[in-house]
């Protein structure tokens, strides 16, 4: 009986195996900066607003990494033991529409890959990285598209959930490794120009993220103007309501909130159905979060409101990623499962 | 305008009164015409379209990408070449590709049963592919997850092009088993190639290729997207090492049409033989009409119709004789095209482009372009009848008194000397372009010149038995005859020489070749049993297998071999490499004894290839063996019928050396006395490792041979056609030109019923005539004949295909062609008199006074 188990467990046996994410492992920096190969899925979320001389700008730098279901012997180097995959995409309210840029290759070569021990991640010409001077920078380029920015941290990370554990989802394993990093300080170059701005920084990796239930999530960063900084969620299941959901809130002198299910409300606003996907997309959502048992509500507002990206060719899902503004505040918002809904 | 409208009702009547009364002559002369627009249009068409889908399944592999960096070798590339290429910022998008010779199924000889093909098999990363070449790309990635998700990397997926699932009759969803460098491996057909619907094509997961392939750390291919401009190029060609090398579309291209080009050409300058003999069957048809019209031409002059008047009628006639051959031609060439791309492919059995299936397209501009053709040769065909027409004086053609030529003058035989001479100089020239042009028009001048000497030629010759004269009347009517009008017999002396000369030219460069290539089969068929791996390119069979197969009982001695192609220039197609064990087994044309020098391999090099790169005994030439260019000694010259592009020889013991490849793709055995060669391989073909029974052949020497010469006869099959039509031209132009003669001279058979020569004794002597004519006309047709197939032989075969061979006369054909020639020109001269001497001679005659 147990051999018998034992042949049926041989394919599972035979896949890769990735590293659980477990409560009370220590976040440590600047090694957590870099990659965690050992675990599925994986990615550096830059966004944040620029001053340009036409006006404001929404930007987005996204590196993922991720490790296919795979175990093989074959000693090839072209054995796809990491993918990295990465989208820009500018918000021109002029255009109407995000100019994007995707790339996608496998790991090796040293044509991509993503650094252990400290930010590197590197596909082709795109380069996001920890420079010595404790900086960041990110350089890509696509069609109408180069940005060369630097981002100087004026705050601490913030570590998401339980220092850094996140529950994604009401089962066991269904959470991520987390933290973010507000308040940005931006300089460099869009298209050549000088250009300033504040960005937020995303760290999240996972090899078990996601509830069987869910088809999508929602998520807001806001950088406020006092200082202080909004982290919001949600995991949606197919019926539209939430499965989960957290957060956290900053306050200028520092002091964390960290939000549980209940303290997060989020309700559809204006809707916008796109001419391309055909999805409709609840781009103004009103958000609410509760803080010292005081519910403080949140009209968002989206600096345009086609956001939508299509990365479908380089591997990813059809989202709406937007610069968007609060009372007091901007930021960040990303719908997705909308289009279809999401696996992964 | 009066005028004109009653010029073109005469025109018309005139036209239609004759084409009433001889149908079947005019017919003739159109079918001929029709026979050569024909040929060559459809020549043409099969080889566009040949070579249009050749170009397309190139371009399905390519993926379309805009440049390629590709192995000079089947050994393929380093794969550290790839992130080099990768990070030049004149590289915007890099695809690294495997692409490995492979097959399915049991690969067979032509005409066996067994059922598989072979194919390429492409290794790619569809990451990179995505970029560069999207038709590679089996499905897109799309929609298969969200923000972090991993991609469906399916390990055994393999997609195929449409044209190798219907060849192999699979589907996806099904299990399909792949043989390549070697190994075998089972995959699960994931979809269908979109964008690639020639190629025999399959594309697979780089890392997979590499690894259940043996092609470890090895790419094949690079396909490169570049920014703008030729500076770009520069960068990534100075960037390449010695094994690598910039391929374009062009170059591909080039390839492509260099493949078949020589044959084509030489298809093409058939089908213009054909429409030259069918211009000669006008010229002959109008001359007889014109001879048997004179009288009513003549009228006609008297009565006012200019000259020029009587050229435009002939002219016109021609015209509307040409115009019907041409669109006959044309429907004829679209219809038999079809027929020969259904039937044998593309390449009219020559064997260029396997591998594609061809698209018939009517090309309207070819079909103008040959349709001209077809209406000048009629034009020119009726010129020489029409200005001889108009020369006639109309009161004595009135009177009947036909051609009137005085026997004291002398046939001019210079132009003939003059045109002979300048082909025997063109045969001299050079290859122009590549093709044997000058050859070609050698053959021509050889021709032309042939048969212009023809009337003078006859009257040298029968110019003793002439003086002699003879007791025996009717032989000494028809020499006089011949001697003192070469001129008239010029008509039906032509026809006999230039066919007779275009069937012996092309019969004895036939059995030349033939016997050539069956001395060097034997030549190089020296054992008693050989193996073959069929698309083993990139790998055969390893040490261990060999040392199985070498240690089968009944086995004398064993010799390995390696071939693999390697590409010395990028828009010549890839020369074969042969790494052989032992003392090399090929037919030595040149060689040297001097000793190898230090740092050189003892190459020996085959003809076309001496041919097509130049290189001679004793040279030291370089070639890029295992990714380092490696000095080779020219030690000889051997002669190779079966690689048209060119093979070199090299020690198997180097060539180890320099590869570390020790793997085999063919081998030679030879058995012990008394072994029996059928258990002999039926214990090899068990000795065999189970990856590579799909690819081996097996086969003896006389099985071989007799393969080869079947395929050698099936690939001449055109040329045989073109022989048969050639003699049957050839032979209406005697029977033409005799009745044309017979009709002219009734007046002289009149007169010499008259004066009392029997009807018997006429015939006799127009019989005689006839056989004479066809003896001079055959033997001279022999003789030139002789020479143009000393050019092809010579000149046109090395500079089209790079190959010499020794000359053979078929000796039988060639005694027989003569025989049949004599026999058939009496024969047709009797006919034409019986027919024109029924009764009518002796009215003839009173007629006349």
């Amino acid at each position: 009986m147990r051999r018998l188990l034992a042949l049926l467990m041989l394919p599972l046996l035979l896949a890769a195996t990735f590293a659980p994410v477990r409560p009370g492992v220590p976040l440590r920096f600047p090694a957590d900066h870099g990659a965690h190969p050992e675990f599925r899925t994986e990615w550096w979320y830059v966004t944040g607003w620029l001053d340009t001389l036409q006006g404001k700008r929404g930007f987005q730098i996204t590196f993922f990494r991720t490790r296919p279901d795979i175990d093989t012997a074959n000693p090839s180097a072209f054995v796809p033991r990491q993918v990295i995959f990465a989208h820009a995409a500018l918000s021109d309210p002029a255009a109407g529409r995000l100019r994007h840029a995707a790339k996608i290759a496998r790991e090796g070569f040293g044509l991509a890959g993503a650094r252990v021990g400290d930010m590197d991640v590197r596909l082709d010409d795109w380069r996001l990285w920890r420079g010595r001077d404790g900086r960041l920078h990110a350089r890509v380029s696509g069609e109408g598209l180069a940005l060369d920015l630097a981002f100087t941290p004026t705050q601490a990370v913030i570590l998401q959930g339980d220092a850094g554990f996140s529950r994604k989802g009401p089962g066991a394993g269904e959470a991520s490794h987390y933290y973010s990093w507000p308040h940005l300080a931006v300089a460099g170059r869009l298209n050549g120009k000088a250009v300033t701005g504040t960005a937020w920084l995303d760290r999240e990796w996972s090899s078990t993220l996601l509830n069987p239930k869910a088809v999508g999530w929602d998520w807001l960063g806001l950088n406020m103007d006092d200082g202080s900084a909004v982290t919001l969620f949600r995991v949606r299941s197919a019926k539209g309501g939430a499965l989960w959901a957290g957060g956290s809130h900053r306050d200028k002198a520092g002091r964390l909130t960290v939000l549980t299910p209940d303290d997060v409300r989020w309700q559809a606003g204006g809707w916008w159905q796109s001419p391309r996907s055909k999805a409709r997309w609840p781009v103004k959502p009103v958000v609410a979060l509760k803080l010292a048992g005081q519910w403080r509500e949140l009209p968002v507002v989206p600096l345009m409101p086609d956001q939508e990206l299509d990365s479908r060719m380089s591997g990813g899902p059809v989202y709406w990623e937007g610069a968007v503004s609060v009372p007091g505040g901007r930021g960040y918002l990303e719908l997705t499962g909308y289009a279809s809904p999401l696996r992964m | 305008m009066h005028h004109s409208a009653n010029g073109m009702a005469v025109t018309g009547w005139l036209m239609a009164g004759e084409w009433r009364a001889h149908p079947v002559r005019l017919g003739l002369a159109v079918l001929a015409i029709a026979v050569g627009v024909a040929l060559g249009f459809a020549v043409h068409l099969v080889n566009s379209a040949a070579l249009a889908s050749f170009g397309r399944a190139v371009a399905s592999v390519q993926g379309r990408a805009d440049v390629a960096v590709r192995a000079r070798s089947a050994a393929g590339l380093d794969e550290a070449l790839y992130p080099r290429l990768a990070q030049l910022p004149e590289v915007q998008a890099i695809s690294p590709v495997v692409e490995v010779p492979a097959s399915w199924g049991r690969l067979a000889r032509p005409g066996s049963e067994a059922k598989g093909g072979r194919f390429t098999l492409i290794g790619v990363d569809p990451l990179r592919a995505m970029a560069v070449t999207p038709g590679l790309v089996g499905i897109s990635v799309a929609g298969q997850g969200g923000v972090g998700s991993r991609p469906n990397w399916q390990a055994d997926a393999v997609w195929l092009s449409p044209a190798l699932m219907r060849a192999a009759g699979v589907a996806p969803g099904q299990d399909f088993i792949i043989t390549a460098a070697g190994r075998q491996a089972r995959l699960r057909i994931a979809g269908r190639l979109a964008g690639a619907d020639e190629a025999q094509l399959a594309v697979i997961d780089i890392a997979e290729a590499q690894w259940r392939f043996g092609q470890l750390g090895r790419l094949h291919r690079i396909d490169l997207k570049l920014v703008d401009g030729d500076a770009a190029w520069a960068v990534v060609a100075a960037a390449l090492p010695a094994d690598a090398m910039l391929a374009t579309p062009e170059a591909e291209a080039t390839r492509a049409d260099a493949l078949s080009r020589a044959y084509r050409v030489n298809l093409g300058m058939l089908a213009l033989v054909a429409l030259l003999t069918g211009g000669f069957l006008v010229w002959s048809a109008q001359a007889l009409a014109v001879a048997r019209r004179r009288p009513q031409f003549a009228l006609l002059g008297v009565l006012g119709l200019p000259r020029a008047g009587l050229v435009r009628q002939l002219l016109a006639e021609g015209l509307v004789l040409g115009v019907a051959g041409a669109a006959l031609g044309v429907a004829l060439g679209y219809g038999l095209a079809v027929l020969v791309v259904d039937r044998f492919g593309g390449d009219l059995g020559g064997g260029y482009f396997s591998g594609a299936r061809a698209r018939l397209a009517f090309d309207t501009g070819a079909a103008l372009l040959f349709g001209a053709l077809g209406l000048v040769t009629a034009l020119a065909g009726s010129l020489g009848p029409a200005l001889n027409a108009a020369r006639a004086a109309p009161a004595q053609a009135l009177k009947g008194l036909g051609d009137v030529p005085d026997p004291a003058r002398r046939p001019r035989a210079w132009p003939g000397l003059v045109m002979l001479g300048l082909g025997a100089l063109a045969a001299l020239g050079p290859p122009l372009w590549g093709l044997p042009l000058l050859g070609y028009a050698a053959m021509a001048l050889l021709l032309a010149g042939g048969v212009a000497l023809m009337p003078a030629l006859a009257r040298l010759l029968l110019a003793p038995l002439a003086r002699k004269g003879s007791a025996f009347l009717p032989l000494d009517l028809a020499v006089r005859r011949l001697w003192g009008v070469p001129q008239a017999a010029g008509l039906a002396l032509s026809g006999i020489v230039a066919s007779t000369a275009l069937m012996v030219a092309m019969a004895v460069m036939v059995a030349s070749f033939r016997q050539s290539v069956d001395d060097w089969l034997v030549a190089v068929l020296p054992s008693d049993l050989y193996l073959h791996l069929e698309g083993a390119e990139a790998g055969g069979l390893p040490p261990a297998d060999q040392a199985r197969l070498a240690a089968v009982p009944g086995l004398a001695h064993v010799r390995f071999q390696r071939v693999l192609p390697v590409r010395i220039d990028p828009a010549r197609p890839a020369v074969a490499l042969m790494a052989q064990g032992g003392q090399a087994s090929v037919p030595i044309m040149a060689s040297t004894d001097a000793a190898t020098p230090p740092g050189t391999a003892r190459a020996l090099i085959s003809e076309p290839l001496a041919w097509l790169y130049g290189w001679q005994v004793g040279e030291v030439h370089s070639l890029v063996i295992g990714g380092v260019p490696r000095r080779l000694f020219v030690a000889g010259v051997w002669r190779d019928y079966a690689r048209q592009w060119g093979a070199i020889i090299v020690p198997l013991a180097d060539y180890r050396g320099f590869t570390g490849d020790a793997t085999a793709t063919e081998a030679s055995f030879d058995l012990a006395p008394g072994a029996d060669p059928a258990a002999v391989q039926t214990a090899l073909q068990a000795a065999l490792p189970q990856a590579v029974e799909g690819q081996a052949q097996f086969g003896r020497p006389g099985e071989m041979r007799r393969v080869a010469l079947t395929i050698f006869d099936r690939s001449f099959a055109v040329t045989y056609a073109l022989e048969a039509i050639a003699i049957i031209i050839g032979l209406i132009g005697v029977a033409t030109s005799f009745s044309a003669q017979v009709l002219a001279r009734l007046r002289e058979f009149g007169m010499l019923r008259h004066v009392g020569v029997g009807r018997r004794a006429i015939l006799t002597m127009l019989g005689l005539e006839g056989a004479g004519l066809g003896l001079i006309g055959a033997l001279a047709g022999l003789s030139l004949g002789l020479v143009m197939a000393l050019v092809l032989v010579r000149v046109v075969n090395p500079q089209s295909f790079h190959w010499t061979m020794d000359l053979a006369l078929p000796g039988p054909l060639l005694g027989g062609l003569v025989a049949a020639l004599v026999l058939c020109a009496g024969g047709t001269a009797v006919v034409a008199g019986r027919r024109a001497l029924g009764g009518r001679a002796l009215l003839a005659v009173r007629a006349d006074w």
